[in-house]
């Protein structure tokens, strides 16, 4: 082997390990962003996903709050994720329900009322049922839609990305920094900052496998501030049911959950 | 005339409110027995309820009100109320819903004349005199769901069906009676709250946001008026016999309403309609004897149709709704009667006039915000025009009968309404202060509604306010409370 064939078969390698690590290396932000977007309520997320959650809520004294709810969520392919809970325990807040058809499309039941009131994108950054999770953190809104993303940092098993609101999007948090599983392209952690840019909430997530998805297990929102958190962890997780539109409806945020 | 019937002669129409409660009754306990019979066979039946004490305290001297008399550090309502649901599913398709709602110390008015002078109870234990009770099946319904029809679902029973997009304050919402005995009691829980009613209810679900709905109200709807009612108008100078025109039961005098609701883009969208009657009590005419010393007063509900149109939907973040209610009075002739000497010779005047002449539209503007302060400042704003007992009445009818703003049952006013909460610990302790301003013809009142809620826990709720009357006392519907200012305490228990 002469020299000149040395130098050429070890650029062919070179190019070849450049060729083949391009798809790590050259991954943007922006296409890490989309890919969680996709596995969150996109394309590689379950078609439709039924669970039941438990909501513990504590206090910044360490009082301890139970509820129950069934949740129902479903893809729809180039819009907003659509979702459905519902409310079982404890007695004061049972059949509650919340449906969410777009980012900007919520509706609120108060079965004491019989009602059904529609809620404005300034109210949705107060806290859904006394809990730490705002409206707005329980709707399924895609993230590259009002945010930029930038890639800060990553190991072995994440991604971190620093997200900046898009100028006009109406959006609760003026940035979030976002862990990423490489794994489950899922996050593993929310770092939620208010307008004025100080940490406000923190979300820590747990993501297990259901049939051949990724999905979101355990959540916990900590409010910086107060010192309250809220978990929400998920179980009896069903996919791809074949749910239909009918499920989330008016008419079934009215029902009795079963 | 002779379509009019004195109270006293109303004898057959409450024996059948009594058979209609009973009925009520057994259909609860039937229910009862038949969810209890199934209880071991359906796991979805699921009874809650919750007990709840309230109290106020007047915290100024009225010792001549028109409407209450007490002096300060006088106990208003103290009431125990104790709420009873149960709730299950039958199958996937059928679903039932009942509440029972006991009351201890039931007077709304805190009139109190009902009990004996000494707390006597009868042989069998019964304690009428002791231990005033009243028990009221509030709601009771079966819902069929894809009833012939895919879609289609009927809801059958007594039941609450809430039209309208304001908060509280809805024109549109014409079903369901407002609950005007216990608009007085100033608990909040009771403010324009509205009446079950029993109804067949159709709702066709067009798609996920569109829906038709058909009700067919059984009856006419009529708002509970306080305990003493009639004394209070005696108590405005008008003492004689209280007469109200009577309404066969029959097939023609039932009530419908028609709903189409559709959400465009980032607005809900509904179309109504409503055909009954006035849910208060119209003054019809006055007569006095051809002696001139009695004095007969005489009421009717007449019919209404209700066209109604309601809107909520945001603009720059900020929810904003509006509803109109456009009013078509069945035309009813109102009379005075009254003797007077001309030339020495005893006359009867014997006039007629219309009581409404034309149409009239009751609206509401709204708009609610959060404000990013702390854990946020929710703000509500509503301006009414049209509380639920004003109309638009004939001229005549308003000379003759003194008919104005500023007065109940008068003429329609304007109000602007606010709201204001904040929530502290998780939303465990709430803030809110309530506000409403009256404008009537140059006159105007304010009433003032501070008040906190504490959940200490899930079950357990305190809540604790304030009803302040301000402004002009006389030329004002809210003024005349102005002496009546009270403090209130609740504890409730959910189970």
């Amino acid at each position: 082997m002469n020299k000149k064939s040395i130098i050429i078969g070890s650029g062919l390698i070179l190019l070849l390990l450049c060729l083949f690590q391009a798809p790590l290396r050259g991954q943007t932000a922006e296409e890490i962003l989309k890919k969680v977007d996709a596995a969150m309520s996109g394309a590689a997320a379950a078609k439709d996903l039924e669970s039941l959650m438990t909501m513990t809520i504590t206090s910044a004294s360490g009082g301890v709050k139970s509820r129950k709810l069934r949740v129902w969520s479903r893809t729809v392919p180039g819009q907003d994720s659509q979702r459905l809970m519902k409310f079982l325990s404890p007695a004061d807040v049972r059949d509650i329900g919340f449906l969410t058809l777009a980012d900007e499309q919520m509706y609120l039941y108060l079965p004491e009322f019989r009602r059904i009131r529609r809620i404005a994108s300034n109210n949705k950054t107060e806290n859904f049922v006394g809990s730490d999770f705002s409206y707005e953190d329980l709707s399924a809104a895609a993230f590259s839609r009002s945010y930029s993303p930038g890639l800060s940092a990553q190991d072995e098993k994440t991604w971190t990305l620093d997200l900046e609101r898009k100028p006009g999007a109406d959006k609760q948090y003026k940035k979030i920094r976002l862990i990423v599983s490489k794994e489950a392209l899922l996050p593993l952690r929310m770092e939620l900052h208010d307008n004025a840019g100080n940490l406000v909430k923190v979300a820590d997530q747990e993501n297990g496998r259901s049939g051949k998805y990724w999905v979101p297990t355990l959540i916990r929102m900590k409010d910086v501030k107060a010192g309250s958190s809220t978990e929400l962890a998920m179980s009896d997780i069903k996919t791809d049911q074949g749910l239909g539109e009918e499920v989330f409806s008016q008419r079934n945020l009215q029902k009795r959950a079963q | 005339m002779d379509r009019l019937v004195s109270l006293p002669a109303m004898g057959p129409q409450m024996k059948g409110m009594n058979m209609k409660k009973k009925f009520w009754l057994v259909l609860a306990a039937a229910l009862a027995l038949v969810a209890g019979a199934a209880l071991p066979a359906l796991a979805d039946n699921q009874i809650s309820g919750r007990v709840k004490l309230f109290s106020s305290l007047y915290l100024t001297d009225n010792l001549n009100g028109q409407y209450l008399t007490h002096k300060a550090g006088e106990f208003g309502l103290r009431r125990l109320e104790l709420r009873f649901s149960l709730a299950g599913n039958v199958s996937d398709k059928v679903s039932y819903s009942l509440r029972a709602d006991g009351f201890a110390s039931p007077d709304s008015l805190s009139l109190a004349d009902n009990a004996g002078l000494f707390p006597e109870a009868s042989s069998l234990g019964t304690p009428q005199g002791s231990e005033p009770f009243e028990l009221v099946l509030y709601e009771a319904s079966v819902k069929v769901s894809d009833f012939l029809l895919k879609n289609l679902d009927l809801t059958v029973g007594k039941q609450r069906i809430s039209w309208g997009t304001a908060d509280k304050m809805n024109v549109v919402d014409n079903l369901n009676p407002v609950d005007l005995a216990n608009f007085f009691s100033f608990d909040p829980d009771y403010f324009a709250e509205r009446r079950p009613q029993t109804a067949l209810n159709l709702e066709y679900y067009l798609s996920e946001t569109t829906k038709l709905q058909l009700v067919w109200l059984l009856e006419r709807q009529y708002s509970p008026l306080p305990k003493g009612f009639a004394t209070l108008l005696a108590g405005a100078g008008m003492a004689g016999t209280v007469h109200l025109e009577s309404q066969e039961p029959l097939l023609k005098n039932t009530s419908f309403g028609l709903r189409f609701s559709t959400a465009l883009g980032k607005m809900d969208l509904g179309l109504s309609y409503y055909s009954g009657n006035f849910h208060l009590p119209v003054m019809l005419g006055l007569a006095w004897s051809p002696t001139g010393t009695d004095l007969g007063l005489y009421f009717g509900y007449p019919g209404q149709q209700v066209f109604g149109l309601d809107l909520a939907g945001e603009v720059a973040g900020v929810g904003l709704w509006a509803e109109a209610a456009y009013v078509v009075p069945e035309r009813w002739q109102g009379f005075l009667k009254m003797p007077v000497i001309i030339n020495g010779e005893l006359m009867t005047i014997n006039q007629t006039f219309p009581v409404f002449e034309r149409g009239f539209t009751r609206f509401v503007l709204g708009a609610d915000t959060t404000l990013a302060i702390g854990s946020g400042v929710y703000l509500n704003v509503q301006y009414l025009r049209g509380l639920f007992d004003e109309s638009s009445h004939a001229s005549l009818y308003r000379q003759t009968f003194l008919v104005q703003k500023g007065m109940f049952f008068g003429e329609l006013e304007d109000y602007v309404m606010g709201r204001a909460e904040y929530k502290f610990l998780r939303g465990d302790l709430k803030l809110e202060l309530s506000s409403l301003l009256e404008l009537a013809d140059g006159k105007s009142a304010w009433v003032f509604m501070p008040g906190l809620e504490y959940r200490v826990s899930d079950a357990l709720a305190l809540q604790a306010g304030t009803f302040w009357a301000a402004g002009n006392e006389t030329g004002t519907k809210f003024g005349q409370f102005k002496k009546d200012r009270l403090a209130y305490f609740a504890f409730k228990v959910s189970f």
